[in-house]
């Protein structure tokens, strides 16, 4: 077990974050759009993470301490559309129904902080590892 | 296999909770140098010893 699978670990964390990053901004860019159609107004996306365990059997050794993480997908939030009654809209359908996008702002800003902080501590232990590296390195000089 | 048990539920199931890996990491980052650091003194002994100054 050395210090190197730390990289591939955190470098792991360090790419699901970025996708969480990228659907929490595309939520955000897209929390007023609208459209006349149910099914086709956009719809609150958000990853789903899975850790990606190397052994399926769970027996006490150090075999599985190097556990990263895998984007599965993105999925769409299946919570309800706005509804609002705007007849004059360009987009409203046969009945003067809109339907906005299901997007909340508050969560999706605490998804971004959390997103945030991950990243920033995932950063922080590639640079532990790799300045006891270059200790190991130099030991003896 | 051992997992931690958290401070506060969570409502996934997820018990990782970051100050406590945060104080983890930090602490086998200080054994780690401090080890480092033995060695060393180790080699500077065995070095003295053969340069005889």
């Amino acid at each position: 077990m050395s210090l190197f699978n730390v990289f591939n670990v955190s470098g792991s964390a360090l790419n699901a974050e970025t996708i969480r990053l990228n659907t929490t901004a595309s939520n955000l860019a897209n929390a007023e759009s609208v459209n006349g159609d149910a099914a086709k107004v956009y719809r609150a996306r958000h990853p789903v993470f899975q850790a990606m365990m190397n052994t399926a059997d769970s027996s006490f050794d150090d075999q599985n301490s190097a556990t990263g993480v895998r984007v599965l997908g993105v999925v769409e939030s299946t919570a309800p559309p706005l509804k609002t009654y705007q007849p004059d809209h360009p987009l409203a359908d046969k009945d003067g129904f809109v339907y906005s996008s299901n997007v909340n702002s508050i969560e999706e800003m605490t998804n971004m902080i959390s997103a945030n902080r991950s990243f920033a501590t995932n950063v922080e232990a590639i640079n532990t590892a790799r300045d006891l590296l270059l200790k190991v390195i130099s030991m003896g000089h | 296999m051992k997992y931690r048990n958290p401070y506060q539920a969570s409502l996934d199931g997820n018990t990782v909770e970051m100050p406590v890996e945060q104080a983890a990491f930090a602490e086998n980052n200080v054994r780690y140098q401090a080890s480092l650091n033995f060695i060393n003194l180790r080699i500077a002994e065995l070095q003295f010893a053969i340069a005889g100054q």
